[in-house]
């Protein structure tokens, strides 16, 4: 039998359907308003979610491990191996000629003070924002604004905002986040905008004597290095160019940063 | 039921699973309920915008709101023009 037009448009309002809906909506909503006006109480409830999916991500890391071929597995580490011993006679060779120079130059790069180790709990992909979620808050001495670095020194971005036991993470490389920073052996001053996944672009009068691969470095306490340049691109129309930079951290493999509250001297 | 199971699955997936699988999910869950991606977005902001509604756009909740939309008329045409079993 045919339905009329009437009857059609009302299977659109079905009271289940509705309430289930109102449901979603309430749940989204209630989430944002917690977030706008008790960011603290916001993290603190979601604390618990954030802490099962860190903990289920690893637990289902560790299981997929567990398909790895041995003999793969002893290769790779066999490699690293390698790899560390070597590392560590040219860490051995640099740090000789960094004493041999800070004896005739004078200065050095400021070893960072000693932090908050925090894990971090959520990272890209999970958020899609270049953020991370880390498990220390206001609790440990973190307050919004203090400068977050990955392992190794590595500026990694800052505190945005915090509650009583979590901090969220603004990376460096979050979209449009800029952050000043020089660039190759003459230290041109440069202006880094985050492009997300951890890339960076930066633009400069075009014959800036910039070439591929000169490290970027970011000011703070000492100079830290934060990516490399890989492509440079130039229109003939445009007086500047584009600065494509890898960045030395992978944002997807953070699992623990170094938090150096402002406080400290 | 399943629709609704996965429809609760997509509003906690921004904590465990990476921004594409709650996408897809979100996907296969509006065609029942369009309101979901809005809910979603919402959530999504909330917990990873870095700075929620002080200057960077809510991209999550703009984007749910879009795809909401979509699907309502989407759903709309379908519920008024094909018929369903």
């Amino acid at each position: 039998m045919k339905k009329s037009f009437f009857q059609k448009r009302r299977a659109l309002v079905d009271s289940r359907l509705f309430s289930f809906t109102t449901i979603l909506v309430f749940v989204g909503v209630l989430f944002a308003f917690l977030r706008v006006v008790t960011p603290s109480t916001f993290f603190t409830l979601t604390g618990p979610f954030f802490r099962v999916g860190a903990y289920g991500s690893a637990l289902t890391s560790d299981f997929m491990a567990g398909f790895a071929r041995a003999q793969v597995l002893t290769r790779e580490r066999d490699t690293l191996a390698q790899q560390n011993q070597s590392l560590i006679h040219q860490n051995a060779i640099l740090a000789a000629r960094v004493h041999d120079l800070v004896k005739l130059v004078g200065t050095s790069t400021a070893p960072l003070p000693a932090g908050i180790v925090a894990d971090v709990l959520a990272r890209p992909p999970e958020s899609p924002y270049d953020t991370l979620v880390i498990d220390a808050g206001k609790g440990s001495g973190i307050a919004v604004g203090d400068p977050v670095y990955a392992e190794g020194g590595i500026p990694a971005g800052h505190i945005s905002s915090v509650s009583a036991s979590l901090a969220q993470v603004e990376l460096l490389s979050s979209p449009h986040a800029s952050t000043t920073a020089w660039v190759g052996p003459s230290r041109i001053p440069i202006s880094l905008v985050g492009e997300g996944g951890g890339s960076f672009t930066a633009r400069v009068p075009r014959a800036t004597p910039i070439s591929l691969g000169d490290s970027v470095f970011v000011a703070g306490k000492g100079i830290r290095p934060v990516g490399t340049v890989v492509r440079i691109d130039a229109e003939p129309a445009n007086v500047t160019e584009t600065l494509r930079i890898r960045p030395l951290l992978n944002p997807l493999s953070l699992t623990v940063v170094d938090v150096i509250p402002r406080s400290l001297p | 039921m399943i629709v609704r199971l996965l429809a609760l699955l997509a509003l906690v997936s921004p904590f465990f699973f990476p921004w594409p699988y709650t996408l897809l999910l979100t996907g296969l869950v509006m065609v029942r309920y369009p309101f979901v991606a809005l809910a979603v977005g919402l959530i999504f902001d909330a917990l990873y915008a870095p700075s929620f509604l002080h200057g960077t756009l809510p991209f999550a909740t703009i984007g749910g709101a879009l795809a909401t939309t979509g699907a309502v008329f989407i759903r709309r045409f379908i519920l008024t023009h094909v018929s369903l079993p």
